[in-house]
């Protein structure tokens, strides 16, 4: 039987360093990261304007409570987005948590040729509106993989640590998950093939 | 299988990272409260305030918190109301009159008029400590116990378990890297499921264990090695433990059953949930990318563990043992498969909660029933409308949420506003399947709450409003805007916020 262990407790507890930049300084670094990170989430959960500004709210708060903000400004959009990918990665998991008990059936048809998406003027903001309407429609899981893979370059080894999944099983849920993106897109906008 | 590719994907890719304005009103809020932050970070701020017994009648100012302008205007609305009446007002949907209807569906019951709603009573919560981006695990034993991911310079986070004295907020232990997942308290050990991750250099390493944990120090009493997550089951856990007869029993997505000694982690008995005579089993494993879970719910009744699946099947265990005792079929709603949403069991002193959902042509169909494992017999069963979300308090009482998605018509559409959802909120006596009461179905922007322990059953009316309701039907009306899960622990409701965790005691 094997024990699973834990660190030895350390009751201290945290202290916030010493701030090299000014209080007003690092008010208005962290004010200007509030649309880059409502931007970051607004499209990645499908446009639920509440959420977005949950994640929002949630990942400033983790940045300043830690007080292991950068002291760079070159290095703090990149420190908030690693908060911000984490905040999101627990959203899809918690969401995920939540509908466990909505028991989607099993899409096992992978016999159906799906066209594909036309080429997208991703320019177009009604264009860009409409893709993340039709992420919208998808499961929290599918969402997650699409989000993840193709909005976040993130390779096939990162989604699946995030997801938990081996990688084949993390091909295997991308490859159903864009042909739930095609699907619900097609049934949305028509088959521009 | 048909072969993808993601070309037509790949155009995606940083298409989406432009800045976007949100409400002026949610910028202004954010920049008040780095402001408030910083300067609290700068006095160098301990992480937890203790609730001194000085301080139980002072009432903290509620939180800062997002105010839809909607809010405002309903907040005075509903100032007017608790002057003027006792009517409710739930997103422009009034309740009045009694709080009783008789139910539809299988069993007819006599309609509750007993109840006389009394006035509302207004609420405060205090804070019990400072720190938001905290999550309930549990309250129990006097022992407030949060999670919240704690982050360092460029790395990854981790979770922070933190245990408090109830009574005080004093900080009594905490720990770093366990990521809990299915929680219970029994006796003195804080039971659960975790995974825990070995190294930052090779996440995929990661473990799944089942823990016994001393919830007054922390300390880990006993531990099971339960494997890596097996990759074609993502990233869910197995079923949630139960505690039967002194054993703590785990079931697998596999439909595999262990129990182990509850003090001493010793393997007691493994068996195994089969499927009956030609009859394909819902406990196999299925593709990743799919997913029907849970595909069975298991949980203790007396010296019995009870089983059901997706297809209706029950099979009563021994807790001692582990030997079958008993199995038979629930009655289906014909389709064949029994539930493709739902499934839930909840133990009840006068047999087992069983609810369950099915997607039909009309919507979501509830079913909850109450069946006897000794003899087969259902006690009572009804049929609700929309998708289920209950808690049973320990005296039997039910606390259910129904909810509706429903669409909005083609002129909302067309401003992509989709639809929203509804929720009817019931409280029900077990023993009789009776309403002791129930509202009329209302529509909400947030997340419902369903909460009871038998005195108080608790829903949500609006974003950033808790109603709790007494017997008598008076509401207890909360003004607070929750992140996250609640507990209702002996007329204590905890709520985590932004701001941090705040307590209101109901009277």
């Amino acid at each position: 039987m094997e024990i699973v262990a834990s660190r030895d407790i350390d009751l201290t507890p945290p202290t916030a360093k010493p701030k090299e930049q000014s209080r007003a300084e690092s008010t208005a670094a962290l004010a200007a990261a509030i649309p880059r990170l409502y931007g970051y989430f607004y499209p990645r959960i499908g446009g639920n304007k509440h959420t977005a500004e949950d994640l929002t709210q949630d990942t400033l708060l983790s940045a300043v409570r830690s007080g292991n903000a950068p002291q760079s400004l070159d290095e703090l959009m990149p420190w908030l987005f690693t908060i911000a990918r984490n905040k999101l990665i627990d959203h899809y998991r918690s969401q995920d948590r939540k509908q466990r008990n909505l028991g989607t059936p099993v899409d096992i048809d992978d016999e159906i040729v799906q066209p594909g998406l036309p080429d997208l003027d991703l320019e177009s903001l009604p264009i860009r509106e409409e893709v993340v309407a039709t992420l919208a429609t998808l499961n929290d899981r599918f969402r997650a993989a699409i989000v993840l893979r193709y909005f976040d370059g993130c390779d096939i080894a990162t989604v699946a640590e995030a997801l938990f999944l081996s990688e084949s099983a993390t091909s295997s849920l991308l490859a159903r998950a864009r042909n739930a993106f095609r699907s619900s897109w097609i049934a949305r906008n028509g088959d521009a093939s | 299988m048909t072969k993808h590719n993601e070309y037509d994907f790949s155009q995606f890719k940083g298409q989406f990272d432009s800045a976007m304005s949100p409400d002026s009103d949610f910028t202004d809020r954010m920049k008040q409260m780095l402001e408030r932050e910083l300067g609290e970070a700068n006095q160098q701020r301990t992480p937890s305030v203790i609730a001194s017994p000085s301080r139980a009648n002072q009432v903290v100012p509620t939180p800062g918190r997002r105010t839809h302008p909607l809010t405002i205007a309903a907040s005075i609305l509903a100032v007017l109301a608790v002057v003027v009446s006792s009517v409710w007002v739930l997103s422009g949907t009034q309740l009045e009159g009694d709080y009783g209807s008789a139910p539809s569906g299988i069993a007819t019951l006599p309609a509750n008029t007993e109840l006389t709603p009394g006035a509302d009573v207004q609420l405060s919560a205090e804070l019990y400590a400072i720190g938001g981006d905290e999550q309930l695990v549990t309250v129990a034993n006097g022992v407030v116990v949060t999670r919240k991911w704690v982050y360092a310079n460029g790395q990854d986070a981790i979770t922070q378990l933190q245990a408090r004295e109830s009574a005080t907020g004093q900080l009594i232990w905490q720990q770093d890297g366990l990521d809990l997942d299915s929680v219970l308290v029994e006796e003195d050990l804080l039971i659960a499921t975790t995974i825990k991750w070995e190294t930052p250099e090779n996440p995929n390493a990661a473990k799944r264990s089942l823990i016994a944990m001393d919830i007054q120090t922390g300390k880990i009493k006993w531990g099971i090695d339960l494997g890596a997550p097996d990759p074609n089951l993502g990233f869910n856990p197995p079923v949630a433990p139960i505690v039967s007869n002194n054993r703590v029993v785990l079931a697998e997505y596999n439909g595999k059953i262990r129990a182990w000694d509850l003090r001493t982690g010793t393997e007691s008995w493994s068996s195994q949930f089969d499927q009956a005579d030609g009859v394909p089993s819902s406990t196999m494993p299925l593709d990743s990318s799919g997913y029907a879970s849970p595909v069975f719910a298991m949980t203790s009744w007396r010296q019995l563990i009870v089983l059901v699946n997706a297809d209706g099947l029950v099979q009563i265990f021994d807790s001692a043992t582990g030997g079958i005792l008993d199995q038979y079929y629930m009655r289906s709603n014909g389709n064949g498969r029994f539930a493709v949403g739902t499934l839930e069991l909840d133990n009840l002193p006068t047999g087992v909660l069983v609810v369950r959902s099915t997607a039909s042509l009309d919507g979501i169909i509830s079913n909850i029933s109450v069946i006897n494992p000794q003899n087969q017999e259902t006690v009572w069963e009804r049929e609700l409308t929309g998708q289920p979300q209950t808690q049973v308090a320990e005296d039997g009482s039910i606390a259910l949420n129904t909810h509706v998605w429903e669409s909005h018509n083609w002129i909302m559409q067309l401003l992509r506003n989709y639809g929203y959802s509804t929720f009817e909120f019931r409280w029900i006596d077990s023993s009789s399947g009776k309403d002791i009461l129930t509202t009329e179905r209302g529509k909400l922007e947030s997340p419902s709450i369903t909460l009871t322990d038998g005195t108080y059953a608790c829903t949500r009316s609006k974003r950033s409003e808790i109603i709790c309701f007494d017997r008598n039907g008076t509401r207890h009306l909360i003004d607070i805007e929750p992140q996250g899960d609640l507990l209702l622990v002996e007329g204590i409701l905890y709520v985590p916020t932004d701001e941090g965790l705040f307590t209101a005691k109901l009277p």
